[in-house]
């Protein structure tokens, strides 16, 4: 096993979060809103809760069993997320399927197949105009192992299904 | 020394820079250039629809057709070729069960006993059927070996049970039914006993009529076969007391504007065109299982589960569920590396070329049982070797170092 192939995916960023993700707590049911989301291939649940005043997301919290793409995923999002407006909030979480989809879809062929030789820019981070992702955009290895797409994606799914049940109301 | 690995083209491949390590039989199996071939020369040399000309070509498909379902019959010891209906799957004939046998033989109150052990595919089919029919489900728990618990069998059955379903082999825990005594006890109610032997064909041999079963369902895929076709064995008398699912060409007798009287057995339960090539491939599957022996496939499972269990002992925070004993794990591994999700040892695993299952492998309320989310399981079959074990279990050690 090469573990530079694994360092790809699981960068240094990811496994800290991984091991001491941040807001991993439970939020009182009385405050804000949650949702909850399901891995189907795993059985992982995801409850995630937000907080929102004025149109600014004030706390959140996520809840929980997953693997360390899940939970480092779901840690920085909240990490980038509390503080921020809800259409700044829909911007990130836009530019974080963006960052996850892009390279899938350049390393298709004119089959539909995905190719081996997907691009590696985790390094240079993420920049979409003025969206930064911060250190969401050590995700971007994922897009190399598709597979895994999905744990990557649980919390940011959650967030987005959480702000349209908040917008809605 | 030519070996069984010679016959699977698809192992001398490599993944992530290794050997391939094929270690998720019980998902689906590896096939033999056997089976292939034979799927090949059908298309070569003998493809035109079945039943249906009176030309050569359709004479000979048909008659590769019908000589799979014989060999189908002759391999679980069915009295018959009429008693083997071609299905797309084992969750197919299981779901062809529930809605063509289960209406028919359930009234509201009724009892569906099925185990705790369940693959999903055994447990909602009737979920659905129960709510259709006001038919209750039961569930018979299971000892702490993971076996089920037989004393709480006969504690649910009663003269209200009139479908009990179970696995044959558990595709979680690798364990046995002891599907003859379950049968006899079920017989005693009344109740019609539906065995899913989706991990049971092509691991050992296998006997319906010794064991007595009414309805046995598997999966050409998981023995060496081609995706896409399954198989429902029935007795005589309950595939009668069945109604077909589907209807159309082939199924019919004769039809009139008005209605249509229906084929005999098994044909009737077969409308439209069927997967020809699958069970000219499934046929090709039980001719090879039998040259190598179903007895031989059963003891290199249980050899090398035996290593397994032993390599596995030695690596530390690491739970096996299941039995204890190679014996009764009939090549399925299931188990968990603590603090490591069962998805990224997968994925180290992976990057070794090894290749395993990690999920709830669709059995959520097996999982809960356990009292866990998933688990990684890796299953040992015939055409794996001590290489494979040697890389697996080498591999498992860097996850856990490069987790924990």
């Amino acid at each position: 096993m090469n573990q530079a192939d694994l360092g790809i995916l699981y960068r240094q960023v990811i496994l800290d979060h991984a091991k001491n993700p941040h807001h991993f707590r439970t939020l009182p049911a009385s405050v804000g809103q949650q949702v909850e989301k399901f891995n189907p291939s795993c059985g992982d649940v995801l409850q995630v809760r937000m907080v929102v005043l004025r149109n600014q997301i004030q706390d959140m919290s996520f809840d929980g069993a997953g693997c360390a793409i899940s939970m480092a995923a779901a840690s920085m999002l909240t990490e980038q997320l509390i503080g921020q407006s809800l259409p700044a909030a829909r911007e990130k979480l836009a530019a974080f399927s963006e960052l996850l989809m892009a390279d899938q879809v350049q390393g298709q062929n004119q089959d539909g197949l995905f190719t081996d030789e997907s691009q590696s820019v985790e390094d240079k981070g993420w920049q979409d105009g003025d969206v930064d992702l911060g250190e969401l955009s050590a995700l971007a290895g994922v897009r190399q192992f598709p597979t895994r797409l999905k744990c990557a994606t649980l919390a940011s799914h959650a967030v987005t299904a959480l702000i349209a049940k908040i917008e809605g109301e | 020394m030519k070996t069984v690995r010679d016959d699977f083209t698809i192992l001398n491949r490599q993944v992530n820079g290794h050997p391939l390590t094929y270690l998720d039989g019980a998902a689906t199996s590896q096939k033999p250039d056997q089976v292939l071939d034979q799927i090949r020369a059908y298309y070569d040399q003998k493809n035109a629809n079945v039943h249906r000309g009176v030309y050569t070509l359709s004479q000979e498909a048909t008659t590769s057709y019908e000589g799979a379902r014989a060999k189908v019959a002759a391999m679980i010891g069915a009295a018959a070729a009429k008693n083997i209906v071609f299905t797309r799957s084992t969750t197919e004939s299981l779901n062809w069960l529930a809605q063509g046998y289960g209406p028919n033989h359930l009234e509201a109150g009724d009892e569906i006993l099925l185990t705790q052990l369940e693959h999903h595919s055994n447990i909602v089919p009737w979920q659905v059927l129960g709510k259709a029919t006001g038919a209750r489900l039961r569930y018979v728990s299971l000892t702490d070996k993971g076996e089920i618990d037989l004393a709480d069998f006969k504690n649910k059955l009663s003269q209200k049970t009139k479908i009990v379903s179970f696995a044959h082999v558990s595709n979680v825990l690798g364990s046995l039914a002891p599907v003859k005594e379950m049968t006899t006890l079920a017989h005693e109610v009344g109740a019609t006993v539906i065995v899913d032997g989706a991990q049971g064909v092509g691991h050992f041999p296998i006997d319906v009529l010794d064991l007595n079963v009414d309805f046995y369902a598997f999966s050409g895929h998981k023995m060496l076969g081609p995706t896409g076709i399954g198989v429902l064995y029935g007795k005589t008398d309950f595939l009668e007391a069945m109604t077909p699912v589907q209807y159309g060409g082939e199924m019919i007798e004769r039809v009139t504007l008005e209605e249509a009287t229906f084929q005999e057995l098994p044909w009737r339960f077969e409308a439209g065109t069927p997967n020809i090539a699958g069970a000219i491939g499934l046929g090709a599957a039980v001719d090879y299982l039998n040259e190598v022996g179903l007895e031989t496939i059963a003891d290199k499972e249980e050899e090398l589960m035996a290593a397994a269990l032993s390599a596995l002992a030695e690596i530390p925070d690491l739970t096996v569920y299941g039995p204890k004993d190679a014996k009764n794990h009939h090549g399925v591994l299931s188990f968990n590396l603590a603090g490591v999700h069962p998805h990224d040892v997968a994925t180290v695993l992976d990057m070794a070329g090894v290749e395993v299952r990690a999920g709830h492998h669709c059995a959520q309320p097996l999982m809960d049982y356990l009292g866990i989310q998933s688990a990684v399981r890796a299953t040992f079959a015939f055409y794996n070797n001590q290489e494979d074990l040697d890389r697996f279990v080498s591999a498992l050690r860097q996850a856990r170092e490069y987790f924990v």
